[in-house]
């Protein structure tokens, strides 16, 4: 059994208290664009489209649950919009796949991020991760919430329960190999 | 009771009811061979107290039995229908579509529905259409407007036509239509499936109604129907730049406009040339792979169907009919009056 990266313990422990209210910002968004979005524009909406309005009801959602709460604020340094909790956290929001990897290309800032570099306007010392939804193929529901450190270090998933959410680690295994052996792909 | 006993009504009360003579004749308290010879006409006179069992087996005044309604047979043609469909199940959809019927002629002695269009026959090798043809000039002659159908039910009610929804109890029978002497043309639904395939099936019945009036091979019939049908509601036209390039997540966004299922909107890809077949393949194996075959996202509710029940209501409403009067017309008890026609809490049975 691999143990949990204490990264992983840490950041998860301090964002603990808040699952409960980030968790519904996913489903919710994606609600919101399925029923308010008339049929007529869903239609004429390319993949491209509807996700970047539901990012967009995504970051509302942020924005309705801690928007001038003390310890949360928001930050957009050129185009990356970031939640920063309490200088420790840094979290954005992002469509993922079923592998908790994004498609679009990133600008500057975001690649910045994910390497955990500083960033102008950003508190250098704070964590810096990314909170992925993975829609279904037909957008009509979020099918997982994830936390990811960038750079592959680790990811968690949001798991829904009566109580409050709470997380499980799913952070990609590579396999034991036998010594003297290497696999190759396929 | 006056008349004759009608046999036939006995066949089509036991099989609405579904059961079987043994079945019957254990609930009514009478022999299986008296149901026999009912049925079979070797008896012709049961008895007060024989008919009077009957009719509390099964359900029905004992007017029911006395009365000179001749049940049809379903036609050989026009219905969508799954070869695994068993006689038994199909024997009382034909009883409930026949009882069904019967009350639509006595109803509508009294009662003319709306009629704002006529429901045309088009002979497609006189005018050297394709269904496709037909469907444009349909959607024209109907007055539909570019862009989506809202209503299919209410569009086909306005020509007079009459839509009754029906569980059919069964997944295996989609719809049924026919054309009576006497009649505005008849569509049977059942009542058991998702809005965007109930959709797709009661414009597939329209396209047999105005296409089919000769019954010709029964797979031409089916393929020009689909067609027909896919393009009153897709026509190529209108619906061409929400299938270019279609991706499922691209489908489903257009599914809750168009009010087709996904699946529908991916044939119609393939029929209007937009996609490959390698393409067409790829689609329908994501489609399976995220199980929609099951169930897919962004379901359409069932259209309600209004003619019958307006009938009801004009008998109940303009004619002063009471609840006993309708059913005595209707032939059935009132509890069951109730149940089937009425839509509660607005009508009361006052005893």
């Amino acid at each position: 059994m691999d143990e949990i990266d204490p990264d992983q313990q840490e950041i998860m422990r301090l964002i603990g208290p808040d699952l409960p209210r980030i968790f519904p910002i996913f489903p919710t968004a994606v609600s919101l664009y399925n029923s308010e979005v008339s049929a007529m524009a869903r239609a004429e909406h390319d993949d491209t489209a509807a996700a970047k309005a539901t990012h967009c009801h995504v970051w509302a959602g942020f924005q309705r649950e801690f928007l001038d709460e003390p310890g949360y604020t928001f930050l957009d340094v050129r185009g990356l919009r970031v939640l920063n909790i309490g200088d420790q956290i840094l979290i954005r929001a992002k469509k993922v796949d079923a592998n908790g990897r994004h498609r679009n290309a990133d600008t500057a800032q975001q690649r910045a991020f994910d390497a955990q570099e500083d960033l102008p306007g950003l508190p250098a010392a704070a964590a810096r991760i990314v909170i992925g939804y993975q829609p279904d193929i037909a957008f009509s529901e979020v099918e997982r919430v994830i936390v990811r450190r960038p750079n592959g270090r680790w990811v968690s998933q949001i798991v829904e329960a009566d109580q409050a959410p709470y997380w499980i680690d799913i952070t990609p295994r590579e396999l034991p190999l036998e010594s003297g052996r290497r696999t190759t792909g396929g | 009771m006056e008349g004759t006993f009608n046999r036939a009504m006995l066949e089509v009360a036991r099989a609405a009811r579904g059961f079987t003579q043994g079945e019957l004749a254990k609930q009514a308290g009478v022999t299986q061979a008296l149901i026999s010879k009912l049925e079979n006409g070797l008896t012709t006179d049961p008895g007060e107290d024989t008919v009077a069992a009957l009719a509390t087996a099964l359900g029905y005044p004992e007017t029911f039995f006395f009365s000179e309604e001749r049940p049809h047979g379903l036609p050989p043609f026009h219905y969508r229908k799954r070869a695994r469909l068993r006689k038994k199940a199909l024997a009382k959809i034909e009883a409930d579509i026949n009882i069904r019927r019967i009350h639509l002629n006595r109803l509508l002695r009294s009662y003319e529905p709306q009629n704002d269009w006529d429901f045309p026959t088009i002979d497609l090798a006189q005018h050297q259409w394709t269904p496709r043809d037909a469907a444009q000039f349909l959607r024209g002659h109907w007055m539909v407007p570019r862009g989506p159908i809202d209503n299919v039910t209410a569009l086909a009610e306005r020509t007079g036509a009459i839509i009754v929804q029906l569980d059919f109890g069964t997944p295996l029978l989609d719809a049924l239509s026919f054309r009576l002497p006497g009649m505005p043309p008849l569509i049977f639904m059942n009542s058991k499936m998702p809005g965007d395939r109930y959709r797709f099936t009661l414009s597939h019945e329209i396209a047999h109604l105005v296409l089919h009036y000769h019954p010709e091979s029964d797979e031409e019939m089916e393929e020009q129907a689909d067609e027909f049908a896919a393009e009153f509601l897709m026509p190529a036209r209108e619906i061409k730049p929400y299938l270019v390039s279609p991706s499922l997540g691209k489908l489903a966004r257009a599914k809750p406009y168009w009010k087709v299922s996904i699946k529908a909107m991916i044939v119609q890809c393939s029929r209007l040339k937009l996609i490959t077949p390698r393409q067409y393949t790829g689609l329908n194996v994501n489609y399976s792979k995220a199980g929609y075959g099951k169930g897919e996202p962004f379901p359409i509710e069932v259209e309600k169907s209004s003619a019958l029940s307006k009938a009801v209501t004009f008998h109940l409403q303009s004619l002063g009919y009471s609840i006993e009067e309708i059913a005595r017309l209707l032939m059935l008890e009132p509890d069951e009056f109730m149940d089937t026609y009425a839509e509660r809490p607005k009508l009361r049975v006052i005893k």
